[in-house]
């Protein structure tokens, strides 16, 4: 079978979102976007273990018997995790301090095991790995915009670089963040409706269209 | 002898067999890669030390070592200074590591690595302490920055208003009887977090262990 890598590369930014469509992994989500750069630090290392745990996954999915996959699944993720917070505190001390106890906590996280689970247990290497870039670049791409968000109106500035003096403290707590990611699901789930409605109608008229050429 | 090699083969070919197998296999190798990649990624001691003082000082500085619990080299003094031994002092806490940055004899910092006990479910706090003793004679704490905590579960709540708190002259706070405290009027130097009473206590501890020991109690 043809492996469609535009349709990979779509759902996992757009359609299947993880973090704005499938609501997966928000307690990331939610305790790190005080910061546009924590998202980018948090994006990667679960764009790295999804990367790397689908590869392995897909590689030994014939080995591993159907009865222990979960728990072979979960070792594979928690021996990437455990890299990933090696690698993080040798390389990047800071983004390690930043993460702390999240870092860990990528072991449960749900889109992981997700992946693991739909898709690299039932296809190839390529399109695993294809898959796990694709869902860590649309989970990053959904943190760092509510980081951005939350740290422009909660702390005047972007990135670390102070935009204002004025600040919406709101936005930096627990409440505001809360608020940021129903906001930002429902401006996803407005946007994405929209398009697939016109889109539906584009089609429609050309069904319409060609029925009256053959009429 | 037949029905016997057929047991034999019927054990090796069950699936509970492969499973238990293929469970083991991926924990060995696993287990081992990370063994391996452990060793390679090792952030030593002293390279912990060279970010806190990068961290708190832009660049390395030069620097003379008098207490270093992790220290590899000889000649260096690595007795860690306790202080729940002192009936009169009210907190808990160690000092794990002094370093000098600049002319002991003029102008100069002190560096403490101290441990402040009596946290959160008996947990710890690890700050470092910059002191610049002045050339008149007096002791101002500087810089105050975490390094580590143990058990602790509300370190956010500790922010910098917290930490700038302990920005005060020292010289003779020890032996004046004014440390800090969590505790608001008791003792001149209250600091107090509403919601991390605990964590804000060992906290405390860490920094009246370094008082104490500007206050000469070495």
């Amino acid at each position: 079978m043809k492996t469609n890598f535009k349709k990979i590369a779509t759902d996992g930014v757009i359609t299947q979102n993880p973090t704005l469509k499938l609501v997966l992994g928000t307690c990331p989500t939610l305790a790190l976007t005080t910061m546009a750069m924590n998202g980018i630090y948090m994006g990667l290392a679960v764009t790295f273990v999804l990367i790397c745990s689908n590869v392995l996954i897909s590689l030994l999915r014939k080995l591993i018997p159907s009865q222990v996959r979960i728990p072979a699944f979960v070792l594979i993720i928690a021996t990437f995790v455990t890299l990933v917070r090696l690698l993080l505190d040798k390389l990047l001390p800071d983004a390690y301090e930043v993460l702390g106890l999240y870092l860990p906590l990528i072991v449960v996280n749900c889109i992981i095991l997700a992946r693991a689970e739909s898709f690299a247990s039932k296809n190839g290497v390529i399109a695993s790995a294809t898959d796990g870039l694709f869902m860590g670049i649309g989970f990053t791409l959904a943190l760092t915009l509510m980081g951005a968000f939350r740290e422009i109106l909660g702390a005047g500035a972007v990135f670390g670089i102070t935009l204002w003096n004025f600040q919406i403290g709101f936005f930096s707590s627990s409440a505001g963040s809360f608020f940021t990611y129903a906001l930002f699901i429902a401006i996803f789930s407005l946007v994405s409706s929209t398009i697939s409605k016109s889109k539906r109608k584009k089609l429609s008229r050309l069904n319409g269209e060609n029925l009256t050429a053959e009429v | 002898m037949k029905d016997q090699n057929n047991k034999l083969s019927s054990f090796f070919n069950s699936v509970w067999f492969r499973c238990i197998s293929v469970l083991l296999v991926l924990t060995v190798v696993l287990s081992s890669t990370l063994a391996i990649f452990n060793d390679v990624l090792y952030v030593s001691a002293s390279e912990r030390t060279d970010r806190a003082l990068k961290k708190i000082y832009g660049v390395i500085p030069n620097y003379t070592t008098l207490l270093d619990v992790d220290s590899l080299e000889d000649g260096i003094n690595k007795t860690v200074i306790n202080y729940n031994l002192d009936a009169d002092a009210d907190f808990e806490g160690a000092i794990n590591k002094i370093y000098v940055i600049g002319d002991q004899n003029g102008e100069h910092d002190e560096l403490f690595q101290s441990v402040g006990f009596e946290g959160y479910k008996g947990g710890s706090i690890t700050l470092w302490v910059r002191v610049k003793y002045l050339s008149n004679g007096n002791k101002k704490i500087e810089q105050v920055l975490l390094q580590e905590y143990d058990k602790q579960t509300l370190m956010s709540k500790l922010n910098s208003a917290f930490y700038n708190r302990f920005l005060v002259d020292v010289t003779n706070a020890y032996n004046d009887g004014n440390l800090f405290t969590t505790a608001s009027g008791k003792g001149q130097f209250s600091n107090p977090v509403s919601g991390a009473t605990y964590s804000a206590n060992a906290g405390n501890n860490a920094v009246n262990c370094v008082v104490a020991y500007v206050g000469g109690v070495q």
